[in-house]
């Protein structure tokens, strides 16, 4: 599966990937954001919101979606996503073949068009955006930032992150903050978004059946974006702390049943490292397979949890542990999970767990290639890293690493958090019956 | 004898064949990088009342236990769970229950023919004890009490035990901590002899595989089963709700909701269960999805947010029709669907909203031929249902708008609306 890259402007890519194994077509624009401060975060989240609300020839949500649905159920979608110290601004079209219309109707042109049209042919009144739109969708992103709390995984871990890393952009929320959100207009939201059009590192990805229609997609965005001043374009690097002390263990009461433990490490590396395939196999054994050592001791053995899993933040260097648990069990998981990570570091694990842990990996790696977003995904990823590897180069990679470089890895961890949220809601608190 | 079934339309095929052991198994070609496989039963968190030939009284099982025997059917003999079986393989594993199934399905893009060995086998191969059940509990406890905790859970499940009187689709499908603490082996195997009989029982494929290589794993490990007649329990379910309102008090931000309506017609199957909930789809996109004016009133009055949804679960012994979203009223959302339906049997449809939501349904029934998991479980789900995906985009074709006008006076019941709620606690 190979990418080609195409330069159409001062740091706007279009990158084609070619594949006849879908009965759609795929279309991503990401713009890449510095993550710098609350006020940003929340501007750019507020503006995807803003922009999806109407353009200037689909002035309307149901003008949108009324087109949408005419274009064969036209998957748009617009939102900001969070990728270590940045924010990426994502318009993604997904769009059923041509051959399948069934009226007169281009889908791929067309849908093409609506997805510009949101992206740079917003809906203005006097150089700013409608200010109806502006004031109800602030309404609704603090409503999202409320409503954060609903997810307790979720909020667990936030709340790790956000501890672990105090002092560094990463603690940023993807929404930005209330005070923030209640500090934008229509008028500096307008700015912001011309701001953003001249200032960030902008990567189109196509993937389908492209062949013919390359130099024509390409000329289309080009375009698009032509009446645009491109200057002074931001770097959106992520930086990294490989080694840290513990900080401590922070615990929060909170009304639910069940408590929820997360353990935040220093992975000592990030996807920058060339060598990265060498902690993706360590995680493999320690955490990321049903045969893994905590899936296998935490759930299988003690029977502590439902789920024991790690969420990796490649490009900012964190993998944080995490579980459900009774209250009570607290210190017995917290002591089996650190217990299991010092038999990684002492190597007490099988060959047989490596090659599970490399069989699985690369079966992972194999399923990128069926899924239109998990090619964006993966290639996004790794553009950002500046360490472009297609999934079959990282497969060679894994194919190398040896026990003596997952010993490694595992020695590279340090703790840096521990955060539980301690439940204490009792069942007599919940009203009403079923 | 493989039969082929090809549609020219949707550029797709699929092979069948009965297998002399008596599983039914389809495969549908991709030329994806992986395959996926799907051994299915028909047997869910519904069937918990039961009969078999020859028996006289129903056995009445624990709530929760096709869940439970999901997870306990990983367990092998020699004490190598299936988990590490296909860490051989490499096969990305797991499996799920559903009101009316339970499915056992892994991924792989080498070693395919390994691995459906292994799924085949330990499907097909129970092995339950004291012990091994005891420390399940444990496990399955967790599961439940983090499902306590997720208020799109509880929200959605409040409301089926409310909508529903008698039919067990009101039960959770994990159960309760006390209603698993009364499954042993023993009630265990008796489900499993039940219901996890090949007679019973579907394998679905789709990838890169032909059905020669399916047929000869399957000649290799399947044994020859007796065909047994099951008799599931008939709830007398009334037609109407248990109740309009029911609510209750998690740590959310503001009140979650899930409306429900109740559909009174029952007994519908196959084809035209098909095109039923073709038609309960185009409706509801009709009146409540984000091209509709109804959304976009409620969305530009700040009384829903873009959480909004609705849905419908059809089935041939019960359905219902679900909105769901945020707001700080929630029976003032309820309020204005009931009325939108009301306007809508009154002032009429429009015929270009219908073709538009139309293309929509048609577009689905393609886009899910794109992903081999979605092919398997829609094939699955869909045969378990008597109809087959691959007559879906004719199915849609066929539906008229005066079947949507038809649809929208038969399905709206005033008195069949019931709302669940979950509070902010305080």
């Amino acid at each position: 599966m190979s990418l080609e890259r195409i330069n159409i402007g001062k740091e706007i890519n279009i990158n084609f990937i070619e594949s006849d194994k879908f009965k759609t077509n795929f279309i991503e624009i990401n713009i890449i954001s510095r993550l710098e401060s609350e006020l940003k975060a929340s501007k750019n989240a507020l503006l995807v919101k803003v922009l999806k609300r109407g353009s200037a020839n689909f002035p309307t949500m149901a003008d949108i979606n009324k087109r949408q649905n005419e274009l064969y159920a036209a998957k748009i979608g617009v939102w900001a996503d969070k990728i270590g110290e940045a924010q990426i601004l994502i318009f993604s079209a997904e769009m059923l073949e041509n051959k399948y219309s069934l009226d007169d109707i281009n889908i791929a042109d067309e849908t093409i068009d609506l997805l510009g049209d949101i992206f740079i042919n917003p809906l203005i009144e006097d150089n700013k955006f409608k200010n109806d739109y502006v004031e109800g969708e602030k309404t609704n992103l603090i409503d999202d930032i409320h409503a954060q709390i609903n997810n307790k995984n979720a909020y667990v871990y936030r709340k790790c992150i956000e501890t672990m890393c105090k002092n560094e952009r990463f603690a940023i929320n993807n929404l930005g903050s209330v005070e923030c959100v209640q500090k934008i207009n229509n008028k500096n939201l307008y700015e912001h978004y011309e701001y953003i059009l001249s200032s960030c590192v902008i990567e189109i990805f196509c993937v389908g059946k492209f062949s013919e229609k390359k130099q024509s997609i390409t000329e289309k965005f080009k375009n698009l974006l032509k009446n645009i001043k491109r200057e002074n374009i931001e770097i959106y690097d992520t930086d990294v702390i490989l080694k840290s002390d513990y900080k401590g263990e922070t615990i929060e009461e909170i009304e639910v049943n069940q408590g929820k433990l997360a353990i935040g490490f220093r992975m000592g590396t990030s996807n920058k490292n060339k060598d990265f395939a060498k902690f993706v196999l360590f995680d493999a054994v320690y955490a990321l397979t049903p045969t893994g050592k905590l899936f296998m001791n935490v759930r299988e053995k003690l029977s502590l949890c439902y789920y024991c899993r790690t969420i990796v933040e490649s490009a900012k260097g964190i993998i944080t542990v995490l579980c459900g648990i009774e209250n009570e069990n607290k210190q017995k998981a917290t002591d089996e999970i650190l217990r299991l990570l010092e038999e990684m570091k002492n190597g007490d694990f099988t060959d047989k767990d490596i090659e599970s842990a490399q069989l699985s990996v690369i079966n992972s790696y194999k399923e990128v290639f069926d899924n239109a977003g998990s090619i964006v995904y993966w290639y996004l990823r790794r553009l950002m890293s500046g360490n472009i590897k297609s999934p079959e180069d990282m497969i060679e990679e894994i194919k190398k690493v040896t026990r003596g470089d997952i010993i490694e890895s595992a020695k590279n961890l340090s703790l840096d958090t521990i955060y539980f949220l301690q439940g204490n809601l009792l069942n007599s608190e919940e009203s009403g019956e079923n | 004898m493989i039969k082929t079934v090809a549609n020219k339309k949707i550029d797709e095929k699929y092979y069948y064949f009965k297998h002399e052991s008596g599983l039914d198994i389809y495969v549908i070609p991709k030329n994806h990088t992986t395959s996926y496989a799907l051994f299915g039963t028909k047997y869910g968190s519904v069937d918990s009342i039961f009969k078999t030939d020859g028996e006289t009284e129903f056995t009445v099982v624990p709530d929760g236990i096709a869940h439970f025997l999901e997870h306990k059917l990983f367990d092998n003999e020699n004490g190598i769970n299936a988990d590490q079986l296909f860490a051989d393989t490499g096969a990305y594993s797991n499996a799920y229950t559903y009101y009316d199934k339970t499915c056992y399905l892994f991924s792989c893009a080498d070693n395919f023919d390994a691995s459906l060995e292994i799924l085949l086998d330990f499907v097909t191969h129970p092995y339950f004890t004291e012990e091994s059940v005891q420390k399940e509990q444990g496990i399955i406890g967790q599961e439940i009490r983090m499902y306590d905790d997720n208020p799109g859970w509880q929200v959605y499940f409040q409301l089926m035990a409310n909508m529903y009187e008698k039919h067990s689709v009101r039960l959770d499908i994990a159960g309760t901590i006390e209603s698993i603490s009364n499954i042993t082996a023993g009630i265990l195997y008796k489900c499993y002899n039940t219901f996890y009989n090949l007679n019973n029982m579907m394998l679905c494929v789709a990838g890169n595989v032909t059905a020669e290589q399916v047929e000869k794993v399957a000649d290799k490990v399947l044994k020859n089963a007796d065909i047994i007649n099951i008799e599931r329990y008939k709830y007398d379910e009334p037609a109407n709700v248990r109740k309009n309102i029911t609510e209750k008090k998690l740590k959310v931000s503001r009140p979650l909701f899930n409306i429900g309506l109740k559909d009174v017609e029952t007994g519908i199957y196959a084809n035209e269960l098909a095109k039923k909930a073709v038609e309960i789809d185009i409706l509801n996109d009709m009146l409540f999805s984000r091209s509709s004016d109804f959304y976009t009133r409620l969305y530009s009055e700040g009384k829903i947010n873009n959480k909004f949804g609705a849905g419908s679960e059809i089935e041939t012994e019960y359905g219902h029709l679900i909105y769901s979203g945020e707001s700080d009223n929630p029976e003032k959302v309820m309020g204005e669907i009931i009325k939108e339906f009301e306007n809508k049997i009154k002032n009429g449809l429009d015929r270009e909203e219908f073709e538009r939501c139309k293309k929509v349904s048609y577009a689905s029934s393609i886009t899910l031929f794109d992903s081999a998991e979605n092919i398997a479980n829609a094939f699955i789900t869909c045969m378990f249902r008597g109809y087959n995906i691959f007559d879906l985009p004719e199915i849609i074709g066929s539906v008229k708008f005066e079947d949507i006008e038809k649809r929208l006076n038969k399905v709206f019941k005033k008195e069949n609306f019931i709302i669940s709620i979950i509070n902010p606690i305080e």
